[in-house]
């Protein structure tokens, strides 16, 4: 995964073109995953909200790297909440599954196949956890966050996360061993 | 990192690899969201706003400094306008700084006080309250209470009054005297109910008519008439308050 060093960090902080593209290349794909396995309608229109969100905000963050990228999976949930707060109010028609794959790399036509398939499922098992196991999941593996950097993401403490963190492995097994 | 390892079991890692393939977007949309985030940058907007500010506070600066230099002159030399003197002369005289007045009216400071401060309506009310204990009952004690604040209400009311004595809108007396019959109603006191004297139909002007039972409450030109209240020399702004 892609460092950022505090310097550049510091670097969009005065609103130097190349450090916000360096950060935004460092966390757009994790961001995007976790957007897209969050099954939301239209991830990269909520990419451009989170990242302009956070060029708006960095004057008050402080902090690295780690805390960074804590800081925008934690804007991403909070887009996530509102986005769906929205959307409730005024339904649109939902997408199939296989719609959140549409921008997946061309190539082999069966593989694409298999795995836009075993992508729908694994969303649909991850489905069957609470919002939180969810995210604790979705946090550690997709977005590669530790323990410390969930927490903060998640605003809970390091305990709270681990034991999510259990909970949701084990329903995922339950999920899994009951799968037809 | 290393508690993600230690913590995650690997099967779980790999069921859910699929979903942490890292995806760059689109080119397109990247150079559509790195253009919004420039355009959201608060140091730009702050540099100039910043920038604007600061030419528009040194326009500000400038044109103090100018007006004070100009004001200033004009001030000590005594050549304002009267009402600008005056006024410039008040604040400097406050900062010790003697200025020019112009002639004809002191400042204000100097004026003699023309009304007496009026005592606080309440406070005779309230040292009979605190002397309680010297009543041997409470019906003594409400006496005494009523009987003060009804002298504190007179007092204040003539208090009130006082100075008005060329009010154009009192009704019915002559400031001279209030109560004198013979002042009631007369052309001079342009504020009086009572009509000059070649209106003839004015009830404030016929001699023969006061004292009649039809006359009882006409407003300020019989004293004799006892629901007139123009009979109360004392009381001069009785009629302001009846509406």
């Amino acid at each position: 995964m892609t460092e950022v060093s505090k310097a550049t960090i510091e670097a969009a902080r005065r609103g130097e073109a190349a450090a916000w593209a360096a950060i935004y290349d460092a966390l757009a794909p994790q961001l995007l995953g976790f957007l897209r396995a969050r099954r939301a309608p239209e991830p990269e229109d909520l990419l451009g909200e989170v990242l302009v969100q956070m060029v708006r905000d960095l004057p008050r963050f402080r902090g690295g790297w780690p805390e960074l990228r804590a800081w925008s999976f934690a804007i991403a949930r909070n887009r996530l909440t509102d986005d769906a707060r929205c959307r409730h109010r005024r339904p649109l028609q939902p997408q199939p599954d296989e719609a959140l794959y549409a921008h997946a790399p061309t190539g082999d036509a069966e593989a694409e196949a298999l795995g836009h398939l075993a992508g729908a499922e694994l969303l649909g098992l991850l489905e069957r956890l609470t919002p939180d196991q969810r995210d604790v999941l979705l946090l550690r593996v997709v977005a590669d966050l530790s323990v410390e950097e969930t927490a903060r993401a998640m605003g809970k403490r390091k305990g709270a996360v681990k034991t999510l963190q259990h909970r949701a492995v084990a329903a995922l097994r339950r999920a899994l061993e009951g799968r037809p | 990192m290393d508690d993600r390892k230690d913590r995650i079991p690997s099967d779980i890692e790999e069921l859910l690899r699929p979903l942490r393939a890292p995806e760059r977007p689109d080119p397109v949309v990247r150079a559509a969201h790195l253009q919004a985030m420039a355009a959201t940058s608060p140091r730009r907007g702050g540099v100039l706003a910043r920038v604007a500010a600061a030419g528009l506070v040194a326009k500000l600066v400038l044109a103090g400094t100018a007006l004070a230099a100009t004001g200033g002159g004009l001030a000590a030399a005594g050549a304002l306008p009267e009402p600008a003197q005056r006024a410039l002369a008040r604040v400097a005289e406050k900062l010790g700084i003697e200025l020019p007045v112009p002639p004809g009216r002191a400042l204000p400071e100097e004026r003699p006080d023309e009304r007496p401060t009026p005592t606080p309506p309440a406070s005779d009310v309230l040292d009979v309250v605190e002397d309680r204990d010297s009543y041997p009952d409470g019906r003594s004690f409400g006496d005494a209470v009523s009987d003060e604040a009804s002298e504190n209400s007179q007092g204040h009311r003539r208090d009130g009054d006082a100075g008005k004595p060329d009010d154009p809108g009192s009704q019915g007396k002559a400031p001279e005297d209030p109560g004198s019959p013979d002042d009631a109603g007369k052309p001079d006191d342009p504020g009086s109910q009572g009509k000059a004297p070649e209106d003839p139909g004015s009830q404030g002007n016929k001699p023969e008519g006061a004292g009649k039972p039809d006359d009882v409450g006409t407003q300020g030109n019989r004293p004799e008439d006892p629901g007139s209240q123009g009979g109360k020399p004392t009381d001069p702004g009785d009629l302001s308050e009846m509406g």
